[in-house]
């Protein structure tokens, strides 16, 4: 895997977003320098010149990967429930009117953040996941910018709506903000990657190595592969580079 | 984009409020120039932790989001707490 890589793009930021997917790693590990700034655009169309940065892995998270790791085979413990960070062992217990206060206060805060991007009349359908948590699907519009590159303005926007929702409710309840169902349909392809993967894992007699992803991701693949008694899941390594591998049984 | 246009400043002050025990003490101090704009937080003492979270998920976070409302145009955009 490379730990650096130079890229060009329209703007600073599609460089970096671009330099990330090859890297495989998220923005907080990386350091970057701009080698050429983009040219200025002329009359709002085209632009002269590309930007370049240059993007490396930093020292101190490369150093924690080549460190031997106590946890780095294991089952799937560690990787987090849905959603992500938002789970505390009181919070099943709420009645049904806390439920709803706690739903209340969640939408209007994503209705807030909504007006602040000048999204004025979008619906959010509210719903129940699978695992109790409050699902918020934003619909009616093309809202893609919501999304962002890899979903990270979607994640960001789900981290904010949560810890308002946690700080004014005083309870700390799973929250998931979804957009046109994206994460539904993100989940999905995971899946069809892991049930491809558990294939050819068993077909060929060899593990399987997954490309690096999130906490979220990898739990996707070990409930997908679960039920399947032809391979074994496990997580190796050390995040961002943390990745599923599928082994025959 | 049927937008009617984003308020960025509204954004970092509503997330910031929404997060603190006490609003009335959170200041936004606004620097803009031709190539950047920077928000300057300040805050009670006691609600900078939950502004910035752990790991700096929540400032992280805020930043992202401010970023993606996107009304500064090509500018860069910092989000600071300054304690």
């Amino acid at each position: 895997m490379d730990r650096e890589c130079v890229k060009q793009a329209p703007t600073v930021e599609e460089a970096v977003d671009a330099a990330l997917e090859e890297l495989g790693v998220q923005q907080d590990s990386v350091q970057y320098e701009v080698l050429e700034e983009p040219g200025k655009k002329m009359f709002g169309i085209g632009s002269s010149q590309q930007a370049k940065v240059r993007v490396w892995v930093r020292p101190e998270v490369l150093a924690e990967l080549t460190q031997p790791n106590e946890q780095s085979s294991e089952e799937e413990s560690d990787d987090e429930p849905l959603p992500v960070e938002l789970q505390l062992g009181d919070s099943a217990d709420l009645s049904d009117e806390e439920l709803d206060r706690v739903a209340d206060i969640a939408v209007a805060a994503l209705r807030s953040v909504l007006g602040c991007f000048g999204i004025e009349n979008a619906t959010v359908e509210e719903y129940e996941g699978d695992e109790g948590e409050i699902i918020l699907d934003v619909v009616g519009g093309d809202y893609g910018l919501l999304i962002g590159r890899h979903g990270k303005t979607l994640d960001a926007l789900q981290t904010a709506v949560g810890a308002i929702t946690t700080h004014q409710s005083g309870f700390r309840y799973p929250v998931v903000v979804d957009v046109e169902g994206y994460r539904h349909r993100r989940r999905q392809k995971i899946e069809d990657i892991a049930r491809r993967a558990a294939d050819r894992a068993a077909r060929q007699h060899m593990a399987v190595r997954l490309r690096p992803m999130t906490a979220y991701e990898r739990r996707v693949v070990h409930v997908a592969l679960r039920g399947d008694k032809r391979v074994t899941t496990a997580s190796d390594g050390a995040d961002p580079f943390r990745q599923v591998v599928i082994a025959p049984k | 984009m049927t937008r009617t246009g984003a308020d960025t400043e509204a954004l970092v002050r509503y997330l910031v409020e929404s997060l603190v025990d006490e609003p009335a003490n959170v200041v936004i101090d606004v620097t803009e120039s031709d190539s950047s704009v920077m928000y300057r937080i300040t805050l009670d003492p006691s609600d900078v932790g939950k502004v910035i979270g752990r790991g700096g998920r929540i400032i992280k976070a805020i930043r992202t989001l401010v970023r993606a409302a996107g009304s500064t145009g090509d500018r860069s955009v910092e989000v600071d707490v300054v304690g």
